[in-house]
Order: C-alpha cells, then structure tokens, then sequence
C-alpha cells in the first residue's frame, strides 16, 4: 500500500471505530496501525464480546474478552450511526442495513417487525456488522483501454458474485471518467439508492467518485435514473446492481438519449448473464458495449473486459 | 432626608418585588409560546423533509429566540457526547441546563418528548410532537390567564406592601 492508500485506510478505521460506544472505541483504537489496516468488519454480537475480521479471520479485540455485549450497546451504535435519527434510515433498516457518514455500511439482524406482510422496522437486535468502506483509486486503470474506443467510454457492465468487488470498480471507472483520469472526461449523473457508491452525507459524497458528478441517492434506481436525466443532463449514467425490471426500462430510456451507461450485475460469468431474462433483454437491446468479469479475491482479483455483440458475450 | 430615602428605598423594593414575580409570569408565557412554535416546526420538518435531529437542533438553535432557541443550542452541542451518553439524556441534561423557566408539568411533558424523539419512525414522532404541542398549548393558556390575573396584582401588591412597611416603620 503506497503512503495516500494507508493513510485513508487509517481515517477510514477511525470512521468506523467512531460508530462504537466510548468503551468499545477506546478498545478498536487500542489495536496496533497495521491491525486496523487490515480490519474489513467490526462485528458486534448480542451475549459475545466485540470482534473484528480481517484476512486472518475474525478475533476478539483484546481487552474485550471478559465483556459481552448487550442488546444497549447495539442500540447505542445505531444511535451514534443515526445520529439519533432512526427515522431518516428507516427504509434502509428494511432492507437490513444502514450506509452511514464514510460510507461505511452497518449490517443490522434483529427480529423482524412485519406489517401488511412487509418488513417495516427490527426490533430486538441480536448482532451489527460494521463493514469499513474500502476506496481504491486507481484500480480502474489497468481496465479502461479496454473499456473506451477513441478516448470515449462505452457502456459497461460489470459483473461477479456478491462480494466480489463491483461497487469498489464501478466507483472507480466514476471517478476517472468524471476528472478525465485516462478517458474524455464526462459528467456522470449516479443513481445511489443504497448510498453505497458515493456514501452521501449531508449533501456531499464522501467516497471520491470525482468532481464531474451528480449524485441522487436514497430513490428507487429507475426513478432515480430518469430524474438524473431529465434534470441533469448526463452523458454518463451509473447504477449500481441492477435487479428489477423498472431499473432496465429506465436504462433502457437513458441508452436512447444517447447517455453512456455504468451498472454492475451479480454474475458468475457471461452465460450467467445471458441465461437470466431480465439481463438478456438489455444485451439483445444492445445497451451495454462492453463487460467487465471480476474473479478471484484480495490480491489474487482479476479483471476481464468482454465485448458485448448481439447478446452474447464475446 | 434620610428617612425619605428609607421610605423611597423600602418602597422600590417591595415594588420591585412585586414587578418582578410578574415578569416571571410574562417570561412563562414567552417560553411556551416559542416552545409550542418550536414543536410545530420540528412537526413540520419532519413530516415533510424527515430532517435528522442535528439539523433539526441547529435550525432551532438558529431561528428560535432564546431561552428557547439556547436550549435546541444546547441540544446540538451535546450531541457530540452520543457515544457516551442516550440522546433521551442528552435532552434531560439540556433542559436543565437551560433557563426556561418552566412549571413541572410543562417540564414532564418535554422530559416525555426526548424519550420519543429519533427512536420511532417520523409519523410517531410527529404524533409525539403533536400531542406535546398541545398539551403545552394548554400550559399556555393557563399561564395567560394568570398572567392577565395575577401580573397587575403582584405589581400593585409589591407597591402597597412597601407603602404600607413605610407607614408602620415610620
């Protein structure tokens, strides 16, 4: 890791370490520069001491053996996450998590509170997941020749299985598109219903996905999408996870007003993608030119971009 | 001259006395009726933009006159101890670090308020604070109905005490 890489490594710990009530962040911060640095989750279950994972798996902090946790200091980390403002993060907490100031994204399981046969609250938490937010400029680099004819982006889908390093791509082909790193800079338009990919906080995006931005977050993607271009003017437009059929219509609509598309799919390989419906739709349409497949994990991630022709990947 | 400046003296005191327990029935009556245009506008925020507390704290702390606009001041400036302490704390603490010059129903209706605020979803919250609204409306009206009552009294009862000290003393 170069000097500017574990120095937001160290802010990023000390982000998520701020989530924990004094007593457990006295004890995060009592882990060695180099542990910290490595932490990916901080995990915090209900009756069991704190622990943290890494790629040495998952151990309890030192100091915190003899200290279970109770269902207060869980409450007490979604207050300090919300700032006290459960009902700001109420549609997020449906779907099980919360994505808080760092982009950091607390994991919630509890029991469920179901109304009119829809999750609407938890109540009775029983663990939290503090995911550290990961950012690595740069990464799109050795990618986006193979992503541009003549300098320009073309659209592009990017694809693996869950975990496997989309949002952190996809948000770095955002940044070097926007402050022109390698490729004709555009403005990109972000459709971020999750607040995973630019980790908005009080109006501005706290992951660097570059000047050239607009980010609309917290709305339904298709939604989303349409108003980025309708209000926007976009030339580029990002989404991250493409799920439902309203998301593709919207992409759909963008591709015929010209726009340049970024989305990420979960997807093993390219016949993954072409044997499901939803996605074969978009690559008969010819929406997206080009696919990015991402295997392996940690040092050993690889990156292949596959040309996209008449619904099939090449 | 002497005794007149006794006499004079004897009188402004128990005049001021007097004045002064009816400024402080003219300041309860300030103060419940910001908190209650406080309440109506957290109401309103919440109902349309579900603005998060700490916003919500500044934009009181900012367009509320004081005391009660000092108490939301209060408020956001606490908040940096959440870590350490519960926001329905943080709320108590502030109260009574605040001078608002409350009764104790009007205190027990706030204390009950920040043991709701940011824990429901914003149309709980909005009931909560419709439902203090109102009780601090009634609050209101009874503290103008004694203002109006008893302000002039005390003012008068001060003055005649202070007459009536002078005549015996003299």
């Amino acid at each position: 890791m170069n000097r500017g890489m574990t120095e937001g490594a160290d802010v990023r710990f000390r982000q998520a370490a701020a989530l924990l009530p004094s007593r457990l962040r006295q004890a995060a911060e009592r882990l060695s520069r180099e542990q910290q640095r490595q932490v990916e989750e901080l995990r915090l279950r209900n009756g069991y001491p704190i622990t943290v994972s890494g790629p040495e798996g998952e151990q309890v902090i030192p100091g915190c053996e003899q200290q279970p946790l109770t269902e207060r200091d869980l409450a007490q980390v979604l207050e300090i996450a919300t700032q006290a403002s459960a009902h700001t993060v109420l549609e997020q907490v449906r779907n099980g998590f919360v994505t808080v100031k760092g982009g950091h994204r607390i994991g919630i399981c509890g029991s469920g509170v179901v109304r009119d046969g829809e999750v609407c609250n938890l109540r009775r938490l029983s663990s939290l997941s503090i995911r550290v937010a990961r950012s690595l400029p740069g990464i799109a680099a050795r990618i986006l020749d193979g992503l541009t004819v003549n300098g320009v982006l073309q659209s592009t889908l990017i694809l693996s299985p869950p975990g496997g390093g989309k949002t952190t791509l996809l948000r770095d082909i955002i940044r070097a598109v926007s402050d022109g790193d390698g490729v004709t800079p555009m403005r990109v338009g972000i459709a971020d219903e999750r607040g995973e990919l630019a980790a908005m906080y009080d109006g501005i995006p706290q992951l660097n996905v570059g000047r050239r931005t607009d980010v609309l977050d917290g709305c339904p993607k298709g939604t989303a999408l349409l108003m980025l271009l309708r209000g926007m003017n976009p030339q580029v437009l990002a989404a991250d996870e493409i799920t439902a059929p309203a998301d593709c219509a919207a992409l759909e609509a963008a591709a015929n007003c010209g726009v340049t598309l970024l989305a990420t799919a979960h997807a093993s390989s390219g016949g993954d993608l072409c044997a499901r419906p939803l996605y074969r739709h978009l690559l008969e349409a010819g929406i997206f030119r080009r696919a990015v497949l991402i295997q392996g994990g940690g040092k050993e991630r690889t990156y292949q971009v596959k040309r996209l022709e008449g619904g099939a990947v090449c | 001259m002497l005794r007149l400046l006794g006499a004079v003296l004897l009188t402004g005191g128990a005049g001021m006395m007097g004045f002064g327990a009816a400024a402080r029935l003219n300041r309860r009556v300030r103060t419940l009726r910001l908190l209650t245009e406080a309440l109506e506008r957290m109401e309103r925020e919440l109902s349309f933009r579900l603005t998060s507390l700490p916003e919500l704290f500044t934009l009181l702390a900012g367009h509320i006159a004081p005391p009660v606009g000092k108490f939301f001041a209060c408020c956001r400036d606490s908040m940096s101890h959440l870590g350490e302490e519960r926001l329905e704390d943080l709320w108590r603490n502030a109260l009574a670090a605040s001078d608002l010059d409350l009764g104790e129903e009007e205190h027990q209706i706030l204390e009950t308020l920040g043991g709701i605020l940011g824990r429901y979803d914003g149309e709980g919250q909005t009931q909560a604070l419709a439902l203090a609204r109102t009780q601090l409306e009634r609050c209101l009206e009874a503290a103008t109905v004694e203002r109006d009552r008893m302000g002039k009294v005390y003012g008068a009862l001060g003055l005649a005490a202070g007459i009536f000290l002078v005549i015996v003393f003299l």
